[in-house]
């Protein structure tokens, strides 16, 4: 049995390059228009080329999300759009819009895959889409593995679902919260994640009052039913977030790509190193985990009832831009200094913990203690590459 | 124009023979959202509807996930469906099923969400053809865009005259788990934003998930003339929890006037807005989401200022291995803050600290500029 693909973020280049880097078989992203991360920065037409070019040379597919709801003035765009993907070669088209879906089918020869925010969520529905054109089906979250397994088969499409991130509580498409309170279309890249809000809920009847953030949903981490995804046949392993940090997506894609790995070499998890991924996942900011709908019914314990907070992600120090035979030529995010432990994240493989003994400046003078927004030297870790993510071990 | 409105309960039916709406919405618990009749209930009150010459429609508007589909699919027989006039269906796989399965069967295709477009629009009217009985209308389409629709539109359509606006729809069960000791289901609760000056929202658990409404309720009704003549030819009346007022909103179609709009609003004790009726602006923040000077709509845009060490150089990260650059060249960088600064190369050097002719990917240091912050985006100048 084939391992699935492994389907990343790519918010801006520079997710991008990590994703593709630590192991995504597959990354998405928007352009400036037509996609539901108004607020992520996203690619210019120049920075899609680029992207592309990168991603295909590492063997890495690229999906381009057009999936907002379309009102008709934002549809006469977007054929010259398509034309342009085409042209680069983009590898699908993330869609969740009926006329956006005949428009491609109709005009171009880029594969479409229906988005969640179209909510499929049954076999019936697939089979609707399938007829419009659509090869794959990304399932609503509130799908199980055992009914995603179904639909496939019953359908005969490509199921992709959605392994790690956040989760929206509503039926994605069909939360209009902030359309009515922020004037701003959820449903075409405006979401202002008012269900992560705090509210007070009262019973008129009783008077009895509660504050709670009752909407707010635990995040996805699918590393404990993988062999589940596996064993159901789904084609593509989704990591959601597109806004997060590199960090995020260099991270999460790190630990399932070693997770798929192993299990294509061995056919089981038995004796894999799930602790030590289970940690790994713990390093980057997150709500508390759950398996949300995967196994069953998402139940009161998927509430995230808490303010949202970062208080338990590693601290990322940096990257590596430039490796050269005697140091390293680090991006510094957050200060460190001498006699720090630093933590090397390389693209495959477990991290390498690092004594500090030397910070250099660009000309190259002694450094004690680095600054965010600056560029320094430090000695050579081997096995380092550029674009290598740098931790600090508290 | 004519009048539909629901029916959840034989009460309700008591009071909407006299009010002589042309159509009535029977809401099955077992797949509408609110719905609380059986589906033995629902064929006799059709039954009861057909002989007094009122065409019944069955709403189906629950989404639903495989496993459900499978329990519902032994009750869903041509037999079953026969008993009404038509079936409002949102979830494209019940359409789908119902399309493909019972031809006969005439189809309302809920298009509220994610339709907002005449050319979704017309997708679906192709699609069922002759088993389409009428499309209902999102609410996001501003009159504008609506009258241009329904003029090009040749089968009939509906809109939301009056009711509540549901912001919110999940099949988990959020209300329950915060009043423990006490029964919420089916009961109306209200919810302020601690964080936002929002407060009001109906909220609600039953069987079926949890819904959000907003604090004020949806109305088209003062647009009745309008609409009328942009050709809708529907208006949906939702008062399923004020049945009182139905006779009073059922008179405004047969003697319409403004007084006596206001003296439902009034009446009903709800407040109202229009929505996107007038005018949908929705997208237009967007660009204030995120600083434009960071996204660089250039194609010769090169990288970024990832250093800038004062009186000793600026780091220039190249982005593009397309491009290289050259001393003598000249660029152009942007700060975040809008300022912009050109410069010809003169001297450039790498981490090592040699001086380069030309360089075409990875650090490149410039000797130091003033009013440059890291963020910067640095594009080549084309030559004249």
């Amino acid at each position: 049995m084939g391992t699935p693909e492994l389907l990343a973020p790519a918010g801006n280049f520079e997710k991008l390059r990590t994703a593709v880097l630590y192991g995504a078989d597959a990354v998405y992203l928007g352009g400036q228009n037509f996609g539901l991360r108004a607020a992520s920065e996203n690619f210019t037409d120049q920075e899609l080329d680029a992207a592309i070019k990168f991603a295909h040379d590492r063997n890495c597919k690229v999906f381009v999300t057009l999936n907002s709801f379309f009102h008709q003035k934002d549809l006469e765009t977007l054929p010259e759009f398509l034309q342009y993907l085409e042209a680069l070669g983009a590898d699908a088209a993330i869609v969740s819009d009926l006329a956006a879906v005949k428009l491609i089918t109709r005009t171009s020869r880029i594969p479409v895959h229906l988005s969640t925010q179209a909510s499929c969520n049954n076999s019936q529905a697939a089979s609707f889409w399938k007829d419009q054109g659509v090869q794959r089906i990304v399932l609503g979250r509130e799908v199980s593995l055992y009914e995603a397994q179904s639909i496939k088969e019953k359908s005969g499409l490509e199921i992709e679902m959605f392994v790690h991130g956040s989760m929206c509580m509503s039926y994605s498409g069909n939360c209009v919260i902030s359309n009515y309170t922020q004037g701003r279309d959820s449903n075409r890249g405006g979401c202002a994640h008012s269900c992560r809000f705090e509210y007070q809920i009262e019973d008129p009847s009783t008077k009895q009052k509660k504050n709670s953030f009752f909407m707010s949903s635990k995040d996805l981490n699918g590393i404990g039913v993988l062999s589940q995804y596996i064993e159901a046949g789904i084609d593509s392993l989704k990591i959601e977030g597109r806004m997060k940090s590199y960090h995020y997506t260099g991270t999460i894609s790190k630990v399932y790509r070693e997770a798929l790995d192993y299990y294509s070499l061995h056919n089981s998890f038995s004796k894999s190193p799930r602790e030590y991924w289970d940690r790994e996942l713990e390093k980057v900011s997150h709500r508390s985990y759950s398996e949300a709908n995967l196994l069953l019914p998402a139940g009161p314990d998927t509430v995230y009832d808490e303010r949202e907070h970062v208080d338990n992600e590693s601290q990322v120090l940096g990257r590596i831009l430039e490796v050269h035979s005697d140091f390293l030529l680090i991006e510094v995010r957050s200060a460190f200094e001498i006699g720090d432990t630093l933590e090397l994240v390389p693209f495959i493989g477990a991290g390498e913990s690092v004594l500090l003994t030397s910070i250099k400046s660009v000309l190259d003078l002694e450094v004690k203690r680095t600054r965010p927004g600056t560029t320094v030297k430090i000695p050579l870790i081997p096995g380092a590459a550029p674009y290598n993510l740098l931790r600090g071990l508290s | 124009m004519k009048l539909v409105t629901y029916c959840q309960s034989r009460t309700d039916w008591d009071l909407l023979k006299a009010g002589k709406p042309c159509e009535v919405i029977l809401t099955p618990k077992a797949l509408s959202r609110f719905g609380k009749l059986s589906f033995e209930e629902c064929v006799q009150l059709a039954n009861e509807m057909r002989e007094l010459g009122f065409r019944t429609l069955l709403e189906w508007d629950l989404l639903m996930v495989e496993s459900s589909w499978n329990s519902l699919r032994p009750n869903l027989t041509a037999s079953f469906l026969a008993n009404f006039s038509a079936v409002r269906v949102q979830d494209l796989g019940a359409l789908n099923f119902l399309h493909k399965n019972f031809p006969e069967v005439l189809i309302q295709p809920i298009l509220e969400t994610s339709f907002h477009s005449y050319s979704a629009i017309a997708e679906i009217v192709e699609f069922l053809g002759e088993s389409l009985d009428r499309v209902i209308l999102s609410l996001e389409i501003p009159k504008e865009e609506l009258s241009k629709i329904l003029t090009k539109l040749t089968v009939p359509t509906e809109l939301l005259g009056i009711g509540p606006l549901l912001l919110f729809y999940t099949p988990r069960s959020l209300l329950s788990a915060q009043f423990q000791n006490e029964d919420i289901r089916d009961r109306l609760l209200v919810g302020a934003s601690q964080e936002s000056p929002h407060k009001g929202f109906p909220l609600l658990e039953n069987d079926r998930g949890t819904f959000m409404f907003n604090p004020k309720n949806h109305c088209l009704l003062e647009n009745f003339n309008e609409l009328q003549e942009f050709g809708l030819s529907h208006l949906r009346i939702d008062l399923r929890n004020k049945m009182e007022w139905y006779s009073l909103a059922a008179g405004l179609f047969s003697n319409y006037s403004r007084e006596n709009v206001e003296k439902l609003k009034e009446g009903s004790g709800e407040k109202y807005l229009q929505g996107y009726y007038r005018v949908n602006k929705s997208d237009v923040l967007f660009k204030k989401l995120k600083n434009q000077r960071l996204i660089p709509m250039d194609q010769n845009y090169l990288g970024d200022i990832l250093d800038v060490e004062k009186k000793a150089y600026i780091a220039l990260h190249l982005n593009s291995s397309e491009k290289t650059i050259k001393i003598g060249d000249e660029l152009e960088i942007k700060t975040p803050e809008g300022k912009s600064k050109v410069f010809r190369i003169s001297e450039m050097m790498d981490a090592n600290r040699q001086f380069l002719k030309e360089a075409k990917s990875g650090m490149v240091y410039f000797p130091h500029l003033s009013s440059i912050s890291i963020r910067s985006k640095v594009f080549l100048r084309e030559k004249t």
